[in-house]
């Protein structure tokens, strides 16, 4: 549906040039979910707007459907207006001067050529319907609140039916409560629809709550593009690892390997020795990360406990986070993150006390260092 | 006694007085600049630069130690009114039309000095003795000679109003209303307006307030309806090709000086303002700034050259000021458009 | 304006400062104001409003009001002329504006300078270089087509009411676009990229969304553009009075030169009061429109970057417009102004350039009073502009981000100002100063403090400025700890930079070519350029007349350029 290739764009600043997206390739299917991820400064907003035509590329090319909107080789330019997209803003953009009624209906309008009253009427409505803003159509934008705004930004972007749907940080200003709501909602919504969707975000739980496919970007160049799960249990780099959850990266060096793809291997800042498993072959004396998700870390109580993966330390600080207790363990030189089951709550862990962190061999992962 | 010697001693006192007259005069005269020397200094009044700007150097020949400060304000009139409601008393002598001058005369904020040892004569001053006349600008037309021949020339007011000049004709907004103003005293009001309705509507007189000599000069219009001699002369000292031509009727505007009353130089003030109306500055005025004297018994070359060309010379006068400020208002209506 | 800081909010510093802009606005302004008000209504028309024998009196209201040629030609032609003047000042500014401050359009810094120079001239030297120009029978370019397309007079014809109508407009558009332009540069992209992506061409979405929002930001330079152009006095008096054409302006003008006697300062008075009523009105219009302003705010704390459009196919044809105004606005008339300043009034010959000759600014700057008059001209302009500019950003803050009582007071009184016409704050400032007992009369200081009443620019200017900011940064800053005073200084007062520097530069530009309230007010010691200007025109030196109006051109060019670059 979405192809991108070569894509370029560098700004001129008063510091020089500054290079926003470099060579970048993406293929979005149709129907899919596509997330970009990153932290600010990585381009992925930059991408966005190039695919929306409202920041012209570089070097490269773009593709939606059949139709080549962007082609800098061979001079070709779909002005932004003339492209199917639909488009949310991420501070929506809500036209003050018309009301919902009008902002929604505002793309059918524009259109040539355009469709009747009862027709652009029904559509509108149709949208609101689907954001659950049916009741008010008649209300003067300025009176909406920042949720109700975003799923009439929504409902707008739809209500053409669009081939391609944009969103640009579109929960990034709503509350945690509303922000899960329309997670799921928006994700619903697209998936009923079958719209192919590109959205850009720095917040990776909505990434894997709502996409397909998340491509990691950083520095203008995409590191990874994989499914959730994917990028979660099996990341190839330690920036894609620790952004997506696996907050806990050990440098180590192998010290020896086992024949059924088991290293051993000795972490650095005197953390201890860990038994892993290997996805790629490695050979002796090589240095590696280790990534770890903190909820595989299991707090082991009994200071004896003596057996494989066990790293000794003391527990520097606690989180309580509802559902689950954070543990800050102070491991060599390195403080880990564990993540506990509401089983813990019984305050039976204390600041200061010595515990063992247990991981699973299985569940470390093992990235090649930089 | 016998009649002979009455006679004789008569004659022998009346060739006295002759000579002891004028030399009265002149005692009196020197005291008085002795006195004003003392104050050092005067301040003058007036309402164009170029009207005032001359007479420090002038006087300074004629009466050295005094000081002229001199400045030029077309409100020079209410400032002088709101100075002295005041309190405040910064001027001493005011050069000035006379009709601007009567608000003061109206308030009594004027002088009556002895004009008499400046050797003025009585029928040149005005406004109840407060006023010695110094000059005056005349009305008539001033044209392009490059591109208006001699022989095509206007021989009367009326003879503008032929065909050959429409579209040909400027004058000045503030003063075509006072020129019309001065001919409704001679035509009555009726003929007056319908001269000036044909010269507005049929002759499409230009009626502005721009500078008239840019517009004879670069030939955008060629004569000047009731433009000033003195103004004529002086541009063509200045290198245009302009000059001035008669018209049977020559409206005169009179301008006189006169000392304020609770001047802080009160000498000087009479000083000045005395001799400004002699002949001497008086002819000092028309060398330097062409505008000149044209009452009866001047001797300026204007006055004589005014004679020469057989036109009569109108001259502003008091008693029939009041007539025409209404005459001037009507007429003016028609000037700024405001009832064509 | 749902909320506001109260008086409380402010401190003691903060309520020092206001009340200082208040106090200062009040005298500034009341002074004319008040005699405005006591002359209309006191007569006889040969007595000063304030000399004994004065009495309050109809009379002079009567007079004027009464006439029905008022009403069927001095309002007629008034109408007319500021609603075609206006009209197409914003057309012109409004496309000016948007050409060079949204699109690519190419040396958009030159142009944005090249536009203001009109401005820089005192008017009356830019009405004698377009009839210079375009006087029917001896205009230049109407001498030049006659060669072309033959005939005996024009074809181009300045003294009529269109002619009037588009000069005026050169002289209004400079003005305008500078105001346009500084809102155009503060309006959030967001919503026009919405809409662009909506799938509405440019053109739509200008239709639809960019003059709707933009409209509170609009109104108020089309406002003080009907304001200024009901005030303005020299064109009509230079070239609508050739055509016959009579406005309440000129009118006030006649007033004040009558044959004999003392102006009738009662009569212009009297002329002037629709002035303020139309200044009131046009201010409760747009006071209404704006009401809900905080939903146009445009800028807020994420930041903005001004969309450009690219205009492709349009480029050449923009090109072409762009440079064709700046050509009859700017380049001609400057052309006019230096031809008059080395050959005076000589008419337009093959042999004009022979006569050519510098002896006019050899004139100007050997004159005595010239180094004077330059300094003074300076030192008035800067000072009054900066008063103004700060009175009217404190007098903005108090309309717009408190609820004080009588606030709405305030905002009448500055938008009066505009009101006023020049000559009558002349002789108010010369009667009070005159009566006080400071001692300024005659010196510069009192230009400074004459200059200083036209607070509804900067007032205006400040107000649209201020609007534009979401009020969360300012609370942001509260909640930060900063005292009122603090986040005067280091938030609000950066961010509205630009619309305090494009007043400052107006104002400084208005002051540089005054000369109205120089003359009333003007003594020799304080001497500026304006003046001497008008008195070398009005002596017949047109030359030495159109020399200064050079220098001035020449050096006050590099101004349009710090004005751009401080408005960026």
């Amino acid at each position: 549906m979405l192809k991108i290739r070569r894509l370029s764009k560098t700004f001129s600043t008063s510091r020089g040039s500054v290079s926003a997206v470099e060579a970048v390739e993406l293929d979005i299917d149709d129907g899919e979910f596509l997330a970009l991820l990153g932290p600010s400064g990585s381009g992925k907003s930059t991408m966005l707007r190039c695919v929306a035509g409202l920041d012209e590329a570089d070097d490269g090319e773009i593709r939606i459907g059949d139709t080549v909107v962007t082609d800098v080789g061979r001079g070709v330019y779909v002005p932004a207006y003339q492209r199917d997209i639909g488009m949310v803003f991420q501070s929506y953009a809500i036209w003050p001067h018309f009301d919902v009624f009008t902002n929604v209906a505002y793309p059918l309008q524009v259109r040539r050529p355009r469709s009747s009253e009862g027709e652009i009427s029904a559509k509108v409505m149709h949208a609101l319907e689907l954001v659950g803003m049916q009741d008010f159509a008649r209300r003067r934008a300025t009176t909406l609140s920042g949720g109700e705004q975003q799923r009439i930004a929504l409902a707008r972007a739809l209500v053409r039916r669009p081939r391609l749907l944009l969103l640009d940080e579109p929960l990034a200003n709503l509350d945690a409560r509303l922000r899960a709501e329309m997670q799921r909602e928006i994700s619903d919504l697209v998936r009923g629809l079958r719209i192919t969707t590109l959205s850009v975000t720095h917040d990776q739980t909505e990434a894997m709550a709502m996409a397909d496919r998340i491509a990691v970007m950083e520095s203008g160049r995409v590191i990874e593009c994989d499914t959730p799960r994917a990028l979660y249990a099996r990341p190839r780099t330690a920036f894609v690892a620790s952004f997506l959850g696996a907050e806990n990266v050990l440098a180590g060096t192998v010290e020896s390997v086992r024949s059924d793809s088991m290293a051993r291997v000795v972490l650095d800042s005197d953390a201890g020795r860990l038994l892993v498993h290997l996805r790629d072959a490695c050979s002796r004396g090589e240095r590696i990360d280790v990534a770890i998700h903190a909820e595989d870390l299991t707090i082991v109580q009994d200071a004896t406990c003596s057996a494989d993966n066990l790293l000794s330390g003391t527990v520097v600080r606690i989180v309580f986070r509802g559902a689950a207790l954070e543990c800050h363990v102070q491991v060599g030189a390195r403080i880990l993150k564990a993540t506990l089951p509401a089983a813990f709550q019984d305050d039976s862990i204390g600041v200061g006390e010595v515990v063992m962190c247990r991981i699973d061999p299985a569940r470390c992962i093992v990235l090649r260092s930089r | 006694m016998p009649k002979a010697p009455a006679f004789t001693v008569l004659c022998v006192f009346t060739a006295l007085a002759t000579i002891v007259e004028p030399r009265a005069q002149t005692n009196a005269l020197d005291a008085l600049y002795a006195k004003a020397k003392a104050e050092e200094q005067v301040v003058l009044w007036g309402a164009q630069d170029r009207e005032i700007d001359w007479i420090p150097a002038e006087f300074a020949k004629r009466f050295p130690g005094i000081t002229v400060n001199w400045a030029a304000d077309r409100a020079a009139i209410t400032k002088t009114i709101t100075e002295h409601r005041a309190g405040r008393y910064s001027v001493d002598v005011i050069n000035f039309s006379v009709g601007g001058m009567l608000p003061l005369v109206d308030r009594r904020l004027l002088e009556k000095p002895d004009w008499s040892i400046f050797g003025i004569d009585g029928r040149d001053v005005l406004l109840d003795g407060t006023t010695a006349a110094t000059h005056n600008l005349v009305y008539s037309i001033v044209y392009n000679e490059k591109l208006v021949a001699p022989s095509d020339l206007p021989r009367t007011w009326e003879d503008l109003l032929d065909a050959k000049w429409k579209g040909k004709l400027v004058a000045s907004q503030f003063l075509l209303p006072r020129l019309l103003g001065f001919l409704a005293l001679e035509w009555g009001e009726p003929k007056t307006a319908d001269y000036a309705r044909a010269l507005l509507q049929r002759q499409d007189v230009l009626v502005t307030r721009a500078p008239r000599e840019g517009m004879l000069h670069r030939g955008e219009r060629v004569v000047a309806v009731g433009e000033f001699v003195a103004s004529a002369i002086q541009w063509k000292s200045m290198g245009m090709p302009v000059t001035w031509a008669p018209m049977p009727v020559m409206p005169a505007a009179q301008f006189g000086a006169a000392a304020v009353v609770r001047a802080p130089h009160p000498h000087a003030a009479r000083l000045l303002a005395g001799w400004l109306a002699t002949n001497e500055a008086k002819a000092a005025r028309e060398r330097l700034r062409f505008d000149a004297d044209v009452r009866p018994g001047s001797r300026s070359a204007l006055a004589a050259a005014l004679s020469r060309s057989g036109g009569r010379v109108i001259l502003e006068d008091v008693s029939n000021m009041k007539a025409r400020a209404a005459l001037y208002e009507r007429l003016s209506t028609l000037v700024t458009a405001r009832a064509r | 304006m749902t909320s506001g800081a109260s008086a409380g909010e402010l401190g003691w510093g903060g309520r020092v400062v206001l009340i200082a802009g208040v106090v200062a606005a009040l005298a500034l302004v009341s002074a004319p104001l008040l005699l405005l008000f006591t002359a209309a209504f006191r007569g006889p028309g040969d007595r000063l409003p304030f000399e004994p024998g004065a009495v309050w009196s109809l009379e002079h209201v009567r007079t004027i009001f009464e006439n029905a040629a008022l009403y069927q030609h001095t309002a007629r032609d008034t109408l007319l002329f500021v609603c075609g003047a206006v009209a197409v000042t914003f057309v012109v500014a409004f496309a000016l504006a948007w050409l060079v401050e949204r699109t690519d359009l190419p040396a958009r810094s030159t142009v944005f300078g090249l536009i203001l120079v009109p401005m820089l001239v005192p008017t009356v030297m830019i009405s004698i270089a377009w009839i210079q120009l375009f006087g029917p029978n001896a205009g230049w370019l109407n001498v030049a087509l006659r060669a072309v397309v033959g005939g005996v007079s024009g074809p181009m014809n300045i003294f009529t009411l269109p002619g009037l109508v588009v000069c005026q407009a050169a002289v209004l558009v400079p003005f305008e676009f500078l105001l346009l332009s500084a809102t155009l540069r503060t309006m959030n992209p967001a919503l026009e990229e919405a809409s662009t992506m909506s799938g509405a061409s440019p053109l739509v979405t200008f239709r639809r969304i960019t003059w709707a929002v933009l409209q509170p930001g609009i109104l108020a330079p089309l406002m003080l553009a009907l304001l200024v152009a009901f005030e303005q006095f020299d064109l009509p008096l230079m070239i609508g009075v050739p055509a016959g054409i009579d406005v309440f302006s000129t009118r006030i003008f006649y007033e004040l030169n009558p044959d004999s006697g003392l102006p009738v300062y009662g009569r212009a008075a009297a002329v002037a009061l629709p002035f303020l009523g139309v200044g009131v009105a046009l201010l409760t219009i747009y006071n209404r429109l704006v009401r809900h302003a905080d939903r146009y705010v445009t800028i807020t704390s994420r930041g903005y970057r001004v969309l450009r459009y690219s205009l492709r196919r349009w480029r050449w044809p923009a090109i072409v417009l762009v440079w064709s105004y700046l050509c009859v606005a700017t380049v001609l008339p400057v052309i006019a102004l230096v031809g008059t300043s080395i050959v005076g009034n000589a008419p337009l010959s093959t042999s004009m350039l022979q006569h050519a000759t510098l002896d006019a600014y050899r004139t100007v700057i050997a004159d005595p009073t010239f180094a004077r008059a330059v300094a003074n001209t300076i030192v008035v302009a800067t000072l009054s502009a900066i008063v103004v500019t700060a009175v009217g950003v404190l007098l903005a803050w108090i309309v717009v981000r408190t609820r004080v009582v009588g606030r709405t007071l305030v905002d009448i009184i500055s938008v009066v100002s505009i009101g006023i016409p020049s000559v009558i704050a002349g002789l108010a400032t010369m009667i009070l100063y005159l009566s006080a007992p400071i001692p300024i009369y005659g010196t510069i200081w009192i230009l400074v403090l004459a200059y200083s009443y036209r607070l509804a620019v900067s007032t205006r200017i400040s107000r649209s400025g201020l609007m534009q900011i979401g009020r969360e940064l300012e609370h942001a800053s509260a909640v930060s700890g900063a005292r009122w005073s603090t986040t005067i200084r280091r938030i609000v007062l950066p961010l509205i930079a630009p619309s305090l520097a494009t007043s400052f530069v107006l104002l400084f530009i208005v002051g540089i070519r005054e000369f109205t309230l120089g003359m009333v007010l003007g003594s020799r010691d304080n001497m500026v350029l304006g003046v001497m200007l008008w008195r070398f025109f009005e002596d017949g030196h047109a030359a030495e007349a159109a020399a200064i109006a050079t220098m001035l051109v020449v050096s006050m060019a590099p101004v349009g350029l710090v004005a751009r670059r401080a408005a960026a």
